[in-house]
């Protein structure tokens, strides 16, 4: 089988200029990285890793998937329940876009906390940030396609919120939902997003900032303007080495990702009722700190200063590397980048989690709490009814 | 791995390089089996029928013939002065419709002249089987037919 690939290299070489295009492969797989490159750097492959699964699952899903209102959810059905391993592309597309969220972020905080942004890499990190925000709205053009109450309400919020950026938030509403509710043209053009605009520009802007970082080589710890040459004898060779770490890592995640299709399905949800909210929506973990951080800016000026304030995170990602044009790298280096790196994950955090709680019911050591809209926990007391039923009421 | 002409011992480095080949491909047919499973159609099969009403006995005159569509397959109802005939209505030349021809009391294809008895069998042109005959029965006024 490789003796074949080798005669037709050959046979290639023999008509076309081949020499520099191998020689260039050649020396991309046999390039040596920076001592210090690590576990930590297979953030990077994974992320493309997880994209090109949802592009290969997203078109699986496309031959069975009808984008209408009456048919969307009945097609998720028939995927699910009559079509051949349907069930598991489709739960492994859904976990898979969490899963390309989540290492898209470890990737971007790796390169942030090891200073890798730095110059002369401003742009790569300026790419990468654009991919972040790609990357998180197919996760919001993909959440309406099944086109249950979830989708269907959580889209409403999300584009609520669009239409109160200052100026132009409801032409950007209208432009999104395609009139002035979620509807029909709605889920076209969410889907028009999700299967065409967006695969294109996320593959075209990964090809830039693979051919950047490939061109400039991975960053090492070192301060800017004194990146001392390694030895090649030390450093570590991209293959097979370091691929077979990325290849290990791969295949353990495609592991959790079956393991996490078959154990812990996503649901198919009811139809949406464009008639009946359901009573506490949320949207996904990915939009649950914004979606609380809004929660906290009441009154009349209150949702335009929210979006304002909640924006200022998504500026500064881009803004970064020319905001911080300190030479350090290293993290123990650079005490004010770093805090400000863990104060901005531990907030993520925290909204997140009080979005996760806030409008739940929970119990912790035998006490009941409801959470109101803020994350504020109230306790309330059970009481049991004659006959065996219970009732609740607030301690407050 | 030849060195001045000699095979040298495989390295660590070549044993990885095929471990990396090995679970690449393994892992490419693991993943490409069920996708061209999924993307085989959807067929019903086994040996539940589909028995459809066509339409009702009364007001359908003898050697008046009706299409239909049972289980999603096109199909051409005959009522005869000795009963109700149904036929595949798909020609098995390439797939045309067929029609009833009342006065020749034949079937026949309108693209390239295909004929067939009631019973189904071709008795002109190029097709090359007979067209599949169907079950049909009449009850309470309504006739049915099975595919």
């Amino acid at each position: 089988m490789f003796g074949l690939s080798k005669r037709f290299l050959r046979f290639l070489a023999d008509r076309y200029p081949m020499r520099p295009v191998l020689d260039f492969f050649d020396h991309q797989a046999r390039k040596r990285l920076p001592p210090h490159t690590s576990w930590l750097h297979v953030f990077g492959s994974l992320s493309l890793l997880a994209f090109i699964s949802q592009v290969i699952t997203g078109v699986l899903l496309l031959v069975y998937y009808r984008p209408t209102p009456q048919e969307a959810h009945k097609s998720i059905q028939y995927i699910t329940g009559d079509v051949r391993f349907g069930w598991l592309y489709r739960q492994i597309h859904a976990w898979g876009a969490t899963f390309m969220i989540l290492t898209v972020v470890l990737h971007m905080m790796r390169t942030f906390f090891m200073g890798a942004y730095k110059k002369p890499r401003e742009l790569t990190w300026v790419t990468g940030a654009l991919i972040f925000v790609l990357t998180i709205t197919f996760g919001f053009t993909g959440y309406l396609l099944p086109w249950n109450q979830l989708s269907y309400w959580a889209t409403t919020v999300g584009t609520g919120i669009a239409s109160a950026v200052p100026g132009i938030g409801p032409w950007l509403s209208k432009l999104m939902l395609g009139g002035d509710t979620v509807g029909a043209e709605t889920l076209s053009r969410f889907f028009t997003l999700h299967v065409i605009i967006l695969p294109w520009a996320l593959a075209l802007l990964a090809a830039v900032h693979l051919l950047l970082m490939r061109t400039q080589n991975l960053a090492t710890l070192d301060p800017v303007g004194q990146e001392r040459p390694y030895p090649p004898e030390c450093g570590i060779p991209f293959w097979p080495v370091h691929v077979a770490k990325e290849g290990c890592v791969a295949l353990v995640v495609l592991g959790v990702l079956v393991t996490l299709s078959v154990l812990s399905p996503w649901d198919i949800g009811e139809p949406a009722d464009p008639l009946k909210t359901p009573e506490a929506v949320k949207p996904e973990w990915y939009f649950l700190p914004t979606y609380q951080l809004l929660k906290y800016f009441v009154g009349p000026g209150g949702k335009v200063l929210g979006i304002l304030v909640s924006g200022v995170p998504f500026v500064l990602l881009f803004l970064w590397p020319f905001l911080d044009r300190t030479p350090a790298r290293h993290p123990k280096q650079r005490p004010v980048a770093t805090t400000m790196g863990v104060i901005a994950i531990v907030l993520a955090l925290v909204f997140g989690l009080l979005g996760h709680l806030s409008e739940s019911r929970r119990s912790f050591f035998g006490q009941t709490y409801q959470f109101d809209i803020y994350g504020v926990p109230h306790p309330v007391e059970t009481e049991v009814l004659p006959g065996g039923g219970k009732q609740t009421k607030s301690m407050d | 791995m030849t060195v001045g002409g000699q095979e040298s011992e495989p390295t660590r480095r070549t044993l990885i390089d095929w471990v990396i080949r090995v679970c690449t491909v393994v892992t490419g047919i693991a993943l490409a089996g069920p996708a061209l499973a999924y993307l085989w159609p959807v067929t019903k099969a086994g040996p539940v029928k589909t028995r459809e009403p066509v339409g009702d006995a009364g007001g359908w005159d003898v050697w008046q013939a009706r299409k239909a569509s049972v289980g999603g397959r096109p199909v051409l109802v005959v009522r005869t002065d000795k009963g109700f005939v149904a036929l595949s209505a798909v020609c098995t030349h390439l797939g045309c419709l067929v029609e009833f021809d009342a006065v020749a009391r034949k079937v026949h294809c309108p693209c390239h002249a295909a004929s067939f008895d009631l019973q189904g069998r071709v008795t002109g042109g190029p097709p090359p089987r007979p067209l599949p005959v169907y079950g049909v029965s009449e009850v309470q006024g309504k006739v049915y037919v099975s595919v």
